[in-house]
């Protein structure tokens, strides 16, 4: 049985070093996207085998399911673009501007020394048995939930969680100020209906997919689960019915949109505010009421990561329409059109 | 050798071969991906390592901090990839400009070469 534990868990291993390899050396995008979702997959395997099921369920709904849906659609429209013409080095990296050979040479080298250091380093470490588990483990009940990553997450390490639904908010924000408002999703109302196929899925799948995003929410507390994997599910979802058109884009412009978006970061701020005059400390929880307050604020985080990650799906790819500020200083506008048509000339 | 050095390993390897694609691929696309894979074998490292400790409790704390870091990077990612798009719109090529474009003969390389 450990045997054959081994073999999986080596089998899993050559698997991810020879897929990051090939997508990193490979010149074609398209290929290199499909890897890096095979890789994530793969990726979620090794968390289960290391015995972290938290972390499998959120690599494969973020890492290889929301980020592998980032790359595709960016390719997307990027082909939508250049049409089915000549090879363009968007797609298609020659290697023409990478760096001279001396220089790979001397990191290749540099790079092998870093591997050979730090696996000695790594490997090499004594095994001092850690404290921290078990400490974690004997104070676990204070934290209101036996989840004991979700007691860390909300209670214990509860600013770090703060601090990464900021950092959510602040990269949308970053794209939001990017966004030259080119966004060409779904159907206009009173289209018909093109593609049978997304409506049936989305019929069939979005109904699922929330009561599955809902149930880990819930459950999060007490088993693998909790807001970001259950806030990606629903982005999922979200995904679907914005490419089916059956909710009209998030938009920045959009008031509720603007609302969910912030309502995370916000409810964790005044429910770490809250309680300061019961408890004196900012995050601090008081007794009896950290399950209530953590259930609330992980409700508020699944919505909040539900729809920054829809709109971020939604706002990133579309490839932007020439930019009038550059127009006003070259008069053939579209860079982008005019270096594409000088590729196909030439 | 036990499986948990086997992952630690992989992480070690995957974060020096995303590092050194990072920096010798000019196209943005790939500098994304490869940060990206950098980050998965940063955290491949976060975990094995506690598990080499104590084989017989998982350490929540490392897990809080990858689950923290794979949402970061994912946002991180997508903000990226919106910069990318902008600079494609704007020279029609998947790559950072040079840092002086006078001197396009050796510049460019010695340009990437300082990153």
């Amino acid at each position: 049985m450990t045997a054959l534990g081994f073999l999986l868990d080596a089998a899993v291993v050559l698997l991810l070093v020879g897929l990051a390899t090939r997508l990193l050396l490979t010149r074609h995008l398209f290929e290199a996207i499909v890897l890096f979702v095979s890789y994530g997959l793969t990726l979620s395997l090794a968390w289960v085998r290391l015995g972290a099921p938290n972390i499998a369920l959120a690599e494969a709904a973020l890492g290889a399911g929301v980020t592998g849906a980032l790359f595709l659609n960016t390719y997307q429209r990027l082909t939508e673009r250049i049409g089915d013409g000549p090879k363009s080095p968007l797609l298609e990296d020659d290697g023409s501007r990478d760096p001279p050979a001396w220089f790979k040479g001397v990191l290749g080298g540099g790079v092998l020394l870093l591997v050979l250091g730090a696996g000695w380093a790594l490997l090499g470490a004594g095994r001092r048995p850690a404290f921290l588990p078990h400490e974690i483990a004997a104070r676990l009940p204070e934290t209101g939930v036996q989840n004991p990553v979700t007691g860390v997450l909300l209670n214990f390490r509860g600013y770090d969680t703060l601090l990464e639904i900021a950092v959510l908010v602040a990269a949308m924000a970053g794209v939001w100020s990017l966004d030259r408002g080119s966004r060409r999703f779904g159907r206009a109302r009173g289209e018909p209906d093109e593609d049978p196929v997304l409506h049936a899925l989305t019929r069939f799948a979005v109904p699922v997919t929330v009561v599955t995003a809902v149930y880990l929410t819930w459950v999060g507390s007490t088993e693998p689960g909790g807001a970001f994997q259950a806030g990606s599910l629903l982005a999922g979802a979200g995904v679907l019915l914005t490419v089916a058109g059956v909710l009209p884009p998030p938009t920045a412009a959009s008031r509720p949109v603007r609302a969910m978006v912030a309502g995370g970061m916000a409810g964790f701020i005044l429910a770490g505010i809250a309680v300061l005059p019961l408890t004196g400390q900012f995050l601090h929880y008081p007794e009896g009421w950290a399950y209530p307050m953590i259930l609330g604020i992980e409700a508020l985080l699944t919505v909040s990561i539900a729809v920054v990650l829809v709109e971020l799906f939604v706002d990133v790819p579309a490839v932007p329409e020439p930019d009038p500020a550059l127009e006003s200083v070259d008069p053939s506008g579209d860079p982008l059109g005019r270096a594409l048509r000088g590729k196909e000339g030439s | 050798m036990n499986p948990v050095d086997l992952y630690m390993l992989a992480g070690i390897v995957i974060t020096l071969i995303a590092l050194y694609a990072a920096l010798t691929r000019a196209h943005l696309f790939w500098k994304v991906l490869a940060i990206n894979l950098m980050g998965t074998g940063v955290f491949l490292i976060l975990l094995a390592a506690p598990s080499r400790r104590t084989p017989e409790i998982a350490d929540p704390l490392p897990q809080a901090m990858v689950l923290t870091g794979i949402v970061v990077a994912v946002a991180a990612t997508a903000l990226a990839l919106g910069i990318a798009l902008r600079v494609i719109a704007r020279s029609g090529l998947p790559f950072l400009p040079d840092g002086d474009e006078e001197d396009q003969g050796s510049g460019g390389s010695a340009g990437e070469a300082s990153r």
